[in-house]
């Protein structure tokens, strides 16, 4: 199960993120984990949001520097989070630290990396090529699958 | 002779209860009645909607979001998704998604959304509306929403983000609001018990 959640993403935790509440499986020893991302739908030249849990089990904290998807114009880190009256917003986020020993999630309703006016629309079923880029560990490749539901 | 004190108790007693709405005509707990008013939205053929008549008779779950919202947004309509699935696209209860961005979420724009969510061959309705209507809307339902991010893209666009209320809205047949809801974290199990109740006409909560 997924949807890990930390501490830092304190507006969010008073209900699970979007989908199945899971434990937060721990770090991988040695080693910087980038798992479980998922991206939502969007229309040609609209927008999505991609989530994944980051986990750092190496000695060394790293950071979340940026994310590129060739099928974004543009890629961004943002959080959303929520007003005093109960109205929810979101904003641009800079990188995110990820330190030792700890998993980030990047969630539904907390932080998550925003890919604005998409060049081809995104389906379900869908698949797209993300860059995670990393202070310490470099760059992550991986293909990502589009889905209307967080993963179970 | 006095009368036995036993049914002035009695009496007394039916008159707490009735003062508690404990018997008798119970009366629906109705957050808000639109069946009085009519917004003029457009569905996304641009065919004209008043709503709330012209789904007047079917039970209603509303849902409110803007296109350009990525995260909280989906997250509300995955939830009216789900209570869509799980009550098997009924005939009595119309599901509508209105945005809050006219300007941006033309009729073409949702249109695009409701594809992108798999509604689009449903009878589920996105709607969309000029700016004043739909701020008239907002307004009296309680909707609040207003630009507080911006965020500029590589290619100089400036593109803007709006806080807005997290929520959705169940209104009866009658087209009066019956509850509201969080839009992304209620779970669609939960809307679809309430729909069931008004179904068979029990109260919510």
């Amino acid at each position: 199960m997924i949807a890990g959640v930390l501490a830092g993403c304190a507006s969010d935790d008073a209900s699970a993120p979007d989908g199945a509440p899971g434990e937060a499986s721990a770090v991988t020893p040695g080693a910087l984990t980038v798992e479980a991302a998922w991206a939502r739908p969007g229309g040609a030249g609209g927008m999505s949001a991609l989530y994944a849990r980051v986990g750092n089990g190496t000695t060394s904290p790293d950071t979340l520097q940026a994310v590129s998807a060739e099928v974004a114009r543009t890629v961004e880190i943002h959080e959303s989070y929520e007003n005093d009256d109960g109205t929810r917003g979101m904003r641009p986020l800079g990188p995110i630290p990820v330190p030792t020993g700890e998993q980030i999630a990047l969630a539904p309703g907390g932080k998550h990396v925003m890919l604005i006016r998409l060049r081809r629309a995104l389906q379900p079923n869908d698949s797209l090529a993300v860059d995670f880029q990393f202070a310490q560990a470099g760059t992550r490749s991986m293909t990502v699958p589009v889905r209307l539901q967080p993963p179970q | 002779m006095r009368k036995p004190p036993m049914p002035r108790v009695l009496s007394l007693i039916a008159a707490v209860l009735l003062a508690a709405g404990l018997i008798g005509c119970q009366q629906p707990n109705v957050v808000d009645d639109l069946s009085d008013t009519s917004f003029q939205l457009v569905d996304t053929d641009s065919t004209a909607v008043a709503f709330p008549q012209d789904v007047a008779g079917d039970i209603v779950v509303l849902g409110y979001i803007y296109t350009n919202c990525p995260d909280v947004c989906p997250m509300t309509t995955a939830n009216m998704k789900q209570a869509h699935q799980q009550l098997g696209a009924p005939d009595d209860v119309q599901f509508v998604t209105v945005t809050f961005d006219p300007l941006r979420d033309t009729p073409s724009v949702m249109q695009r959304y409701s594809e992108t969510w798999e509604a689009a061959d449903s009878d589920w309705m996105f709607l969309t509306g000029d700016t004043s209507t739909v701020n008239r809307m907002m307004r009296r339902i309680g909707i609040r929403h207003q630009v507080t991010d911006t965020t500029t893209t590589e290619d100089g666009e400036q593109i803007f983000f709006i806080s807005h209320s997290d929520l959705v809205t169940l209104i009866d047949e009658d087209g009066r609001i019956r509850q509201h809801y969080s839009g992304s974290r209620t779970p669609p199990e939960i809307l679809v018990e309430d729909v069931n109740k008004l179904r068979n006409g029990s109260t919510i909560r």
